[in-house]
């Protein structure tokens, strides 16, 4: 089905091709009608078709797109070296890379703090003290909601949804009903959370580290808090009519409580000064994120090693776990930390490779002049309030990343208010198909068989509802940047 | 960017001489601040140019404190990664600072950018690399060697020879470090009381992964790094196939320390007990992958004229393939991991076992990898600043780049080899192939003169156990210095036509 609509969409693209041929880049060679393209696309559709199956076939999403990255720019720098061009392809595929590169390096130190934060038993804390309460299902149901709503601006929406999954898997036993609707709520409310801030999401985070510039000024950090009413209807809806769904009940078991280790406090305040360091890097020096990102690190790094040296403050463990703790606290801001946490490692690993492939496929496809093709479509004639709303219900079938790395390649002249439209659409959109974010992938495998795609899909109406609601609060509250 | 390079002054300021000078590197650094206040005169606008101004010495004087913090890491256990990376933010913070006054951030951030891309590059390819030897250790096929050859029954002679020459044909296509480590572990399993026999092994095991990374790609970072730039010289380009014309000189770096070492040995021969393993399904398979993927590497480099690491991630997607075709026909009885397709994750394979051997080869190449970052920023700082460009003026074309190139070889022994192999390529002197090979020769084999010297060294001294020290290295760096003489020597005769 999804793909069914996804051919279509590529197949509407490519019909007014022929008369923009001449309106692309003056160096590049037009391959949009050409052989090179139709086989870059079908490799493109083949790759996607097995990043949708990966439910049923349990094939890494990161394979395929890997693979067709490599297929689809060989292709093109074949053609343009048997045509004498041998520069032009290297450009191009450089500057794809790096801006993967700093995603990627965004991202790394975004987990390894909190890798580090689990390991001080952060989490785990947050969970027992939630289990012993005793809170009743609707309020567990609301009171994760909340937190992955409000967690999620400041981690990133996958790790967000994960924790608090676990949370949920803990307390909610053998209530299927409840972990299912959880989740969806889990996965909705990271979403949403993640739409209004730059280090929420991927996607919003691609908007911000493009600056782009509109007739109102640049999209700066500050202007995405305007999307927070938007978003936080976004959750409501779905969240308020999911309530009345919810088991009325009590969860059963509880757990003795757990303590966070040293240096927890200290490693939190870390990582916000880490995101402070990131933005003024980027507000005041004008130099990218990732390189403040990278220097608050070094704090983590810094802070581990003197956790380290001054462990013989507290010896009154025995020596296995002495030696135990040591180790960890050397490894403090070590990325293969990771293990860890080696589940959320090798999804995380995943999900990054992925993201390698879908950025080099998306900037091959845009290389050979599709994506000028699609703006030309959805923007000029169609107008970008309806291309934007469009943008967003396609960030449900395709993966949210391609389709704002679409968008930010095409580049289209847009208003503020169109971009941060963009932006919400992208970020909320993901979440009407379990499939359509990251945070809800992660889920259907980490609540295997109790979430699943048609789980999430029988609630999709509801969450369609919030979509509409949340594009005309966006409409009606922010008309002044439009 | 800077202009009047060529008025290195001679007067030095009194305000720059507080800096302790330890090192001939520090002699240097202050060379580079007296030419620097002499060109100050002559820039224009409200602040001097960024070499002659408080905001460049800061930054020069933090890369100075960093490395010094890096060579002191044996004693002071600091990763060596820390300090540089936080030098890195201090650099470009400071860049981004003198942007802003002066109105050049646009510049300031392209410049940060092709820094930030050269590492992105390097890392991706070394990431590859690292998670094939992961999934080939997995599989047990370092172990089963190792195995083989513990239960050979050769001599102390025999196995010094078989460990060195399998770490030099092994090391160009591991990186010397994972090389250096694997065969290293051999010789501590075999013999792990005898002190003799375990120092000149693993000093000959050092020096074999050193000079057999220096003419392959593959082999050393510090190659790579030079294969990956894919410099255009004065004679045409540098390509993947032009290293192996070091293959002799290197040969010969390896075997004349080998030689003398060979007198040295104890005689007899050892009983060593060692259970004998076999590879896992799909062994032979991997290796035949990662040649594959090395091929596609050096096909889209070559032929597509497309970046290698784009071939080596490529390659990456064949790994992963198999791995999930390996975890679809799986068998119950079976050892190894069940879901095969973690294979082809950068991670190490068994985490509940962190004393296995890939476990800490992957710490070592994390902190290796943030520490190239650090570096990479660094000195990309230090270049756009200006100071790069003036040390170059220096060394390429007072000296000469032959001399130049041995002696970036003979620092590459006290200092870490990939900053030194960094400056020269941020630098980039207008040189010939013949002198490129000899900056990667002398960087690559240069590192075996001291234990610190190179990665490999660092790394087996921890894990002799006080075996193998600086000081028992040192003992035999004259015969070391003698073969890296050899080695430029016959690189000078064999490949003169290259120069």
């Amino acid at each position: 089905m999804t793909n069914a609509l996804k051919t279509l969409f590529f197949l509407l693209a490519a019909l007014p091709g022929a008369a923009l041929a001449a309106a692309t880049g003056d160096n590049n060679l037009d391959l949009t009608n050409h052989w090179v393209g139709y086989t870059a696309i079908a490799i493109f559709a083949v790759a996607y078709l097995l990043v949708m199956a990966e439910e049923f076939t349990h094939l890494r999403k990161s394979k395929p797109v890997i693979l067709a990255a490599g297929l689809i720019w060989s292709i093109i720098a074949w053609y343009y070296a048997s045509h004498g061009f041998t520069q032009e392809a290297e450009v191009a595929v450089r500057h794809n890379l790096l801006e993967y590169a700093e995603l990627m390096l965004f991202l790394l130190v975004a987990m390894t703090y909190i890798n580090a934060m689990d390991e001080r038993n952060v989490f785990e804390a947050l969970r027992s003290w939630l289990v012993a309460r005793g809170f009743g299902f609707r309020q567990l149901f609301w009171i994760t909601g909340v937190l992955a709503f409000f967690i999620s601006p400041v981690a990133d929406n996958l790790t967000t949804a994960l924790l608090m999954c676990a949370v949920v898997l803990a307390v909610g036993g053998s209530n299927n009903k409840f972990i299912l609707l959880a989740c969806i709520n889990i996965v909705v409310a990271a979403n949403a959370g993640g739409a209004f801030s730059p280090f929420g999401d991927i996607t919003t985070l691609m908007v911000w580290q493009k600056g782009v510039q509109t007739p109102q000024g640049a999209v700066a950090f500050g202007t995405f808090f305007a999307l927070f009413i938007p978003s936080l209807i976004n959750w409501l809806v779905p969240a308020a009519i999911m309530h009345f769904a919810v088991p009325d009940e009590q969860p059963s078991g509880g757990g003795k409580p757990v303590a966070m280790k040293r240096g927890a406090r200290r490693i939190i305040l870390l990582f916000l000064l880490t995101i402070v360091t990131a933005v003024s890097f980027h507000n005041f020096l004008h130099m990218p994120p990732v390189i403040g990102m990278l220097t608050g690190l070094a704090y983590l790094q810094f802070f581990g090693f003197f956790l380290k040296k001054t462990y013989h403050r507290e010896l009154n463990i025995s020596n296995g776990e002495a030696a135990t703790e040591l180790e960890h606290d050397g490894q403090m801001g070590d990325l293969v930390a990771f293990d860890v946490f080696s589940k959320v490692a090798r999804a995380e690993w995943d999900t990054l490779l992925f993201f390698y492939g879908v950025v080099l496929c998306v900037g091959g496809l845009g290389f050979i002049g599709y994506l000028s093709l699609t703006s030309e479509l959805m923007y000029v004639q169609l107008g970008p309030t309806t291309a934007n709303v469009i943008v967003g219900i396609l960030s449900a079938i395709v993966d949210n990343i391609p389709v704002m790395f679409a968008v930010l390649t095409m580049l289209p002249d847009m208003s503020m208010g169109q971009w941060l439209l963009v932006t919400l659409t992208a970020g909320v959109g993901g979440s009407l198909l379990s499939i359509g974010s990251a945070a809800g992938v992660a889920l259907m495998g980490q609540a295997r068989g109790r979430y699943t795609f048609f789980g999430h899909l029988k609630w999709a109406p509801v969450i369609a509802l919030g979509y509409a609601a949340s594009i005309y609060a966006h409409l009606w509250i922010n008309s002044a940047i439009f | 960017m800077v202009s009047g390079i060529m008025c290195a002054g001679s007067e030095t300021p009194s305000d720059n001489m507080s800096i302790t000078r330890t090192t001939p590197k520090l002699v240097f650094l202050l060379l580079l601040f007296s030419s620097g206040v002499a060109m100050a005169a002559e820039a224009d606008g409200p602040l001097p140019l960024m070499t002659a101004h408080w905001s460049g010495y800061l930054a020069l004087a933090a890369f100075a404190l960093a490395i010094l913090l890096v060579s002191f890491e044996e004693y002071t256990h600091l990763r060596k990664s820390k300090p540089v990376i936080i030098t890195a933010g201090v650099i470009w913070g400071l860049i981004g600072w003198y942007a802003v006054a002066t109105g050049s951030t646009v510049q300031a951030e392209q410049g940060v950018r092709q820094s930030l891309l050269q590492y992105a590059e390097l890392m991706l390819l070394i990431l590859v690399v690292m998670t094939y030897i992961n999934a080939l250790g997995e599989r047990r096929v370092f172990k089963t060697f190792r195995g083989w050859l513990c239960n050979q029954g050769l001599s102390y002679r025999g196995l010094f020879w078989s460990s060195g020459i399998t770490t030099f044909l092994l090391s160009p296509f591991l990186d010397n470090l994972a090389s250096a480590l694997l065969v290293g572990a051999l010789i501590l399993v075999i013999e792990p009381d005898n002190r003799r026999f375990v120092s000149l092994g693993c000093l000959n095991v050092v020096i074999a992964a050193n000079a057999g990374g220096a003419f392959s790609p593959f082999g050393d970072i510090t190659t790579l790094m030079v294969w990956q730039q894919n410099i255009q010289s004065s004679n045409g380009t540098l390509d993947f196939w032009s290293f192996f014309n070091l293959f002799i000189p290197a040969l010969i770096n390896f075997l004349i320390p080998a030689c003398a070492m060979h007198l040295a040995l104890p005689k007899g021969r050892p009983d060593p007990h060692c259970a004998p393993t076999r590879m896992l399904r799909g062994a032979r398979r991997i290796i035949l992958l990662f040649f594959c993927t090395i091929a596609t590497a050096v096909f889209f480099r070559g032929v597509l004229h497309l970046p290698a690491v784009i071939g080596m991630l490529t390659g990456l997607s064949y790994l992963q393939f198999f791995g999930y075709y390996l975890k679809k026909t799986h068998r119950l009885q079976e050892e190894g991991i069940v879901d095969a397709e973690q294979l082809a994750s950068p991670i190490p394979i068994d985490s509940r076992n962190p004393f296995d051997v890939f476990v800490r080869v992957a710490r070592v190449e994390w902190d290796t990898l943030l520490f190239i970052y650090g570096v990479a920023l660094s000195v990309g700082g230090l270049g756009y600043i200006g100071y790069l460009a003036i040390a170059s003026d220096i060394m390429y074309s007072q000296w000469g780049a032959t001399s130049a190139n041995i002696a970036v070889g003979l620092a590459s022994a006290v200092l870490e080899n990939i900053p030194t192999m960094y400056s020269v390529l941020t630098m980039m002197p207008e040189m010939s192939r013949g002198e490129w090979l000899l900056a990667t020769l002398a960087v690559g084999t240069g590192g075996s003169l001291l234990a610190i010297g190179s990665a490999a060294g660092v790394a087996l001294m921890a894990q002799s156990h006080g075996k193998y020290t600086f000081f028992s290295h040192l003992k035999w760096t004259p015969v070391i210095l003698l073969a890296y003489v050899a080695g430029i020597l016959v690189h000078l005769w064999m490949n003169a036509r290259l120069f």
